[in-house]
């Protein structure tokens, strides 16, 4: 249900997931397999369908949504929104995945006319089952929150499910976005939006095929996609149907960005009431509903009440950069982020007070202070991954799911996230880098984070030589410097506990023949420094005529993570990496190189990924130094490029597991 | 003298707590600065005081009154603080304060009853439908150490469900005073039985007219490293579980003083529950006409129950312990685990089958082992026993895949309790041990010098609860994700699966599955300027690792039984030269053994390696070793190489 989207998604969020599933699975929009009606309303389709134990083009197939049509109609401010759907179950998994139906509401929204039915193949004779009313079940999840759910009755592998209901909500000027794709294939789906024929409305449309607008509302019948616009005469109403036929499942992949980027669903938004113009821009939106609030007064001008506070922080900083940074460590350090806040009213003032605010309290309340320290500083507005980013033409604003601080400094942008405790000055958490994102001010205005402007850098450093006391012990030093991301990632995971980390650290620790004498870590606690490693560790040294070694003791993949061999969807890392292991090994003596590995420098994709491993063996010194270095310069990859790319890293993966060695 | 005795430790106790005044700002006694630095230690929160009171006025009436205050000393310990209690048809929560004092033990905040979230578990759990609600409330502050309190009670209205005491959370907390009275009247209806509880327990035990009032009395209980694969019990830390002779459910009597009367209780609770449907009667008279022995008859009907039926789980009031009628069952199509068993013991009742349901705690790991001793109700599932003289069959009926006398991981190897007319009886489910849970490997790989690429022909067997997960996957997935699961389930560096096969083998009471995959494997074969590098060990470390930083103070506990032999096969060129060869290598150790062993027998090398471990409860003493074959079997992926050389080059 789009139309209680943000609310909804974070009751959704908490759900095991198979209802999730099924939450997802209503959230989206629908269509049909023939264009006359559902196939529940033919016996003979019914027939067909339930001896169909096979599709074609859809031989990987679960379960088939056979039919779906949303019905949304906005009548003297009222929003009713009616859902059809009929799904062939193939297998037991998908009747347990899709069996039970739950119909999650906020606030003051009454579901109607709910309805579903099993259908069912008995010695060849057709039967019907509906679900009782009174398995019709209300749970008051939350004060604000509730859900109706049933169970169709009698599923199993083979039967076709079809369940209906109506949504009726005050709504204004709004319909819910219609998804014409989901988890299984979707034979036909079909999206009829009814409003007054004095809005004017428009619409952006994600799909594979292109939903041409016809004449003639039977042309409909033999497309794959299309639209039509017909005017109802003397109601003051405006129709309007979308179709889409054959839609395949979208299928789940790792370094994928969330289902949203590609689902094939068309959004509406309001542009007009007759001449009235409603939210059109971004800066409309800005101005209307954030800037005009009376709660933004703290941000922009009544801020005095930070100004002690503020001359604090800043007292002896010399530059302006530091001055910010002694503002934004306060606002991390100080301030605790209350994620289950249930009564919501903005007051940045009690917000400083109480020390906690959810994440945008405590945004606005960053910027303020720095604002208040001289800066120019203003919110943003983004939307996080997994969710859809935010359009730059069309101010779609229930994606906004999040919000940072920009500030600028000698004329160069920040972006800041009070609200991690991890998180350095001037980064933000990967899923911030989601494209558009919308600053608040009085002249609002677009910025674009990308995930190519996040890298992270790490540097291991490796020492492999011989105890001056004994020749017999082999001596390991690994010093390894995270980047900013896996800094955060790390803290964030041991959160405080030392003695958790050292306990992870020495499990992790890869050398196998060596016994770890001693494991310490540096800027354990401070998010404005990289996190660094150190490792002792030694190893009993045979004296056989011939050594075999592998000296990347931290390597930078154990696995391919690309193990799959087929790819749907282009590959989108969350950052660049840049990761760099240099070694350095005194030989013992006595000893002499016999057989090393080749050098070997890989690229990938016209260079945008590199991997470039340089061993040297120094003779006069009697020393093995090697530079091994793995770098991207972009985040995406198309999927033409993906068997290169899983090959790149079995290449790479192979370049570190070689061996040296060493004779008397 | 008893009346005195409790009353010295009443006095004692309120005279040594630092108890919060709910009017008072100023706390200076719960300080965060004034804990012992003994409590200190591996802890994130402590303790400080902790006062429970259950007063039993009868079967349906049970006060419970809670106050308590702990202190957060760091960000691992935040969760310590949120106040979360959980109740239903049968239990009230009342009366909740709460109240958040800073380091020093002054006053910040107290606790908004509109602020406390009161949530349904509707999509936290596995239940669909359920009267399971909790209130939760979190004091989110941001400077540590601070110090939070509540109070609340509870009005719980079923002897069934009586609370138990656990005031030491986990082991990242410790306790500086805990304090728990438990008082009904005569004559005795409470049991109590105590786990893990110190030396330095006090336990006092009072009666004043009719009523007895028992009390325990816990104080510096430090925090503790947890040691993975250490607890052979139910507990980690002190508690008391409280158990009652009789008690009413909503309107059903019952007892559970003995195994047997809850049994019984279970029984009639559930009986004459199995009427079926006319037209399924007849339909399972048809399905069974050609079944010759019971054994066929129960496979037929456990069968047809998994095609025509699906989980769903209704706990709702008595619907929590009552089943929902057999014709319900069968008319919907779907019922919970005790649904579901009362619908295939209603079928096999029909068979002329008698069946029971037993009453299980379920669950891989952590499920909670039935002390023979202590009856109480702490099951979570039901599965169905037919029983036989000499062939006992065992049926799980939530589950779509399972062979009918089969039970998996699940509920296999443990105390359940079977539910007759002649009352409860305590049997043991069977165990899957080695001899039945087994994974043999064979690989062959011919050594392709020309290439980087291998190819790997496997052959591998599974056998009992090593099949278990893979049994649902190949039974569920559709192609593509079989094809997708089937690429990343093998523990090479990288390869592909040209061509793969799955054949279901062994019984009905033991199912086995054999795997045939032709695989292009890489990095296992590493060139370096002469010599090839041919690694065998590609397999993972069967062993479970124990990561734990101080010294080994508990025994190592093993719950699974199984063994898994490995067997490669490299087949060289005829002119390769073997530079080197492991000779092989055993370690043998009570709780494991692992042995792995080269043959060199013409261009053939044989790869075998075995690994066997044993089930049981192992001295602290056996740590070292342990820890010693785990980084032996890890370190085969750098040793276990036989190298080639070129001596050409």
């Amino acid at each position: 249900m789009q139309i209680y989207s943000i609310s909804m998604l974070k009751l959704t969020l908490s759900l095991p997931p198979f209802l999730f599933c099924i939450l997802i699975f209503l959230s989206l929009e629908m269509q049909v397999y023939a264009s006359q009606g559902d196939i529940i309303d033919n016996k003979d389709s019914v027939l067909f369908y339930l001896q169909k134990t096979h599709f074609e083009h859809y031989p990987d197939a679960s379960a088939v949504i056979l039919y779906e049509k949303g019905d949304a109609l906005l009548y003297h401010g009222v929003l009713s929104y009616k859902i059809e759907r009929t799904i062939k179950i193939l297998n037991q998994d998908a009747a347990n995945q899709v069996g039970s139906v739950i119909l999650p509401a906020l606030g003051a929204v009454s579901f109607n006319k709910i309805r579903g039915i099993t259908y069912n193949l008995d010695n060849g004779i057709l039967v019907k089952q509906e679900v009782d009313k009174a398995d019709i079940i209300k749970d008051e999840v939350t004060d604000r929150a509730s859900v109706l759910k049933f169970n169709l009755p009698s599923l199993k592998a083979g039967s076709i499910l079809h369940y209906s209901y109506t949504i009726e909500v005050f709504a204004f000027a709004h319909i819910p976005d219609w998804n014409f794709q989901h988890e299984y294939p979707t034979l036909y789906s079909e999206y009829d939006m009814s409003i007054p024929s004095y809005y004017i409305f428009t619409h952006i449309i994600r799909s594979d095929f292109p939903l041409t607008e016809v004449n003639k509302k039977s042309a409909l019948d033999t497309m794959e996609g299309g639209s039509f616009f017909e005017p109802i005469k003397g109601s003051g109403q405006a129709n309007t149907i979308w179709i889409r036929r054959h839609i395949r499942a979208l299928k789940k992949e790792p370094y994928r960005l969330g289902d949203n980027q590609y689902l094939e669903r068309i959004r509406i938004h309001f542009t007009n009431i007759g001449r009235e113009p409603l939210l059109n821009t971004w800066d409309q939106v800005c101005r209307s509903i954030f800037l005009e609030g009376k709660s933004y007064i703290y941000v922009y001008d009544n801020n005095n009440f930070l100004r002690e506070t503020v001359d604090k922080l800043t007292a002896g900083k010399t530059s302006t950069l530091d001055k910010a940074k002694a503002v934004f460590a306060f606002m991390r350090d100080s301030f605790a982020l209350d994620e289950g806040k249930k009564v919501y009213q903005l007051h940045l003032r009690n917000t400083f007070n109480i020390r906690r605010g959810t994440q945008w309290e405590l945004c606005l309340l960053t910027t303020a202070l720095l604002r208040r320290a001289g800066f120019e500083s203003d919110p943003v507005l983004i939307a996080a991954k997994p969710a859809e980013s935010l359009n730059a033409m069309f101010p779609d604003i229930e994606n906004i799911n999040y919000y940072v601080t920009k500030v600028t400094i000698d004329q160069k942008d920040y972006y800041l996230d009070a609200t991690q405790k991890y998180l350095p000055f001037g980064i933000l958490l990967p899923k911030c880098y989601n494209g558009y994102g919308r600053v608040m001010c009085r002249k609002s205005y677009g910025i674009q984070l990308s995930p190519d402007d996040l890298t992270d850098r790490n540097v291991i450093m490796a020492t492999l030589g011989f105890s001056s006391e004994t020749e017999h012990t082999l001596q390991l030093k690994l010093d390894k410097q995270f980047g900013q991301i896996s800094s955060f990632q790390y803290r964030k995971k041991w959160n405080g506990d030392q003695a958790k980390a050292k306990k992870e650290l020495k499990a992790a620790f890869e050398a196998d023949k060596f016994h770890l004498i001693r494991v310490n870590i540096d800027n354990f606690s401070d998010p404005d420094k990289p996190l660094t490693i150190h490792y002792e560790a030694e190893a009993e040294m045979s004296h056989d005529d011939l050594l075999y070694m592998n000296l990347y003791f931290d390597k930078f993949c154990k696995d391919n993570p690309f193990p799959s061999v087929h790819r749907s969807f282009p590959v989108n890392l969350d950052y660049q990496l840049n990761n760099n292991y240099f070694l350095n090994f005194s030989l013992p003596r006595g000893y002499t190189v016999d057989d090393l590995p080749k050098s070997r420098i890989l690229e990938f994709y016209n260079g945008q990924m590199g991997f470039k491993n340089i061993i040297m063996y120094d003779t006069s010194a009697n020393q093995i130094s090697i530079s091994s270095k793995f770098h991207t310069n972009t985040t995406t990859f198309p999927v033409s490029e993906y068997t290169d790319l899983r090959t790149f890293f079995e290449q790479m993966n192979e370049a570190q597991q070689k061996m040296i060695v060493l004779k008397k | 003298m008893r009346f005195r005795k409790i009353k010295v430790l009443l006095s004692f106790f309120l005279c040594i707590l630092p108890f919060f005044s709910w009017g008072k700002n100023d706390n200076s006694d719960l300080s965060a600065l004034s804990i012992d630095t003994n409590l200190q230690i591996y802890a994130h929160a402590v303790v400080r005081y902790d006062s429970t009171f259950v007063e039993v006025a009868d079967l349906n009436r049970i006060k419970f009154k809670r106050k308590y205050a702990i202190t957060i000393l760091d960000e691992n310990g935040k969760d310590y603080g949120n106040f979360l209690q959980s109740y239903n048809n049968q239990i009230e929560i009342n009366h909740i304060r709460g109240a958040l004092l800073n380091a020093t033990g002054k006053l910040i905040r107290r606790l908004k009853e509109k602020d406390i979230l009161d949530r349904s578990m509707f999509g936290l759990d596995y239940t669909f439908n359920s009267d399971s609600r909790f209130k939760a409330y979190s004091f989110v502050y941001p400077s540590y150490p601070y110090t939070v309190i509540y109070e609340f009670e509870k009005t719980i209205k079923s002897a069934f469900f009586l609370p138990g005491w656990s005031p030491q959370i986990n082991s990242g907390c410790s306790v500086d005073q805990a304090f728990f009275s438990l008082s009904y009247p005569e004559p005795d209806n409470i049991r109590h039985q105590e786990h893990l509880m110190p030396a330095s327990l006090q336990k006092s035990n009072h009666q004043e007219n009719s009523i007895v009032t028992q009390t325990w009395l816990l104080t510096n209980l430090a925090a503790f490293e947890l040691q993975p694969l250490s607890n052979p019990s139910n507990f980690n830390t002190p508690t008391l579980t409280l158990a009652a002779t009789e008690f009413n459910l909503l309107g059903h009597n019952g007892k559970m003083n003995t195994w047997k009367n809850f049994g019984l209780f279970n029984y009639e609770l559930n009986k004459e529950r199995d009427e079926l449907p006319e037209s399924t009667r007849k339909l399972i008279r048809k399905l069974i006409e050609n079944d010759t022995s019971s054994l066929q008859k129960i496979q037929t009907l456990y069968s047809y129950m998994q095609k025509n039926t699906r989980y769903v789980a209704d706990e709702y009031g008595l619907s929590g312990w009552q089943t929902f009628d057999a014709n319900e069952v069968c008319t919907k199509g779907y019922g919970d685990c005790k649904g579901l068993t009362n619908y295939l013991k209603a079928l096999l009742k029909e068979a002329g089958i008698t069946a029971y349901a037993a009453l299980a705690n379920a669950g891989e790991a952590d499920y909670y082992k039935i002390d023979p001793n202590f009856p109480a109700n702490t099951f979570n599932h039901v599965i169905l026993c037919v029983p036989a003289k000499t062939d006992t069959t065992w049926v799980e009926c939530t589950n779509q895949q399972l062979p009918a006398g089969y039970l998996g991981g699940f509920t296999q190897n443990r105390n359940v309790l079977l539910t007759t007319e002649k009352g409860g009886f305590l049997l043991k489910t069977p165990a899957y041990k080695k001899d039945k849970s087994f994974l043999i490997r064979n690989a062959k790989m011919v050594f392709n010098k020309a290439s980087e690429e291998q190819t790997v022909l496997l052959h591998n067997e599974y056998s009992g609860l090593m099949q278990d997960d893979m049994m649902y996957m190949l039974k569920t997935f559709p192609e593509d994700k079989k094809q997708k699961w089937v690429n990343q389930k093998f523990s090479f560096p990288s390869y592909l699966v040209t061509n793969y096969d799955y054949t279901f083998t062994g019984t009905r009471k033991l199912p086995a599955i054999v795997e045939k995959a032709e695989t292009k494997v890489m990095g296992l074969v590493h060139n370096t300027g002469k010599r090839t590098f041919i690694n065998l060990d590609w397999m993972l470390n069967p062993m479970q690792e124990i990561s734990q930083s101080g010294s080994r103070t508990k025994p190592i506990v093993l719950r699974k039984d199984f063994k898994i032999i490995d067997s490669v096969l490299l087949v060289l060129p005829e002119d390769a030269e073997i530079e080197s060869m492991p000779s092989g290598g055993a370690l043998q150790f009570p709780f494991a053994s692992y042995v792995y062993s080269f043959q060199k027998r013409g261009n053939q090398i044989l790869f075998v390696r075995q690994y066997q471990q044993n089930e049981g409860i192992y001295s602290k003493e056996n740590f070292d070793d342990y820890q010693k074959m785990y980084h032996s079997i890890n370190a085969g992926k750098e040793n276990l190489n036989v190298v080639l050389i070129d001596k050409k080059s």
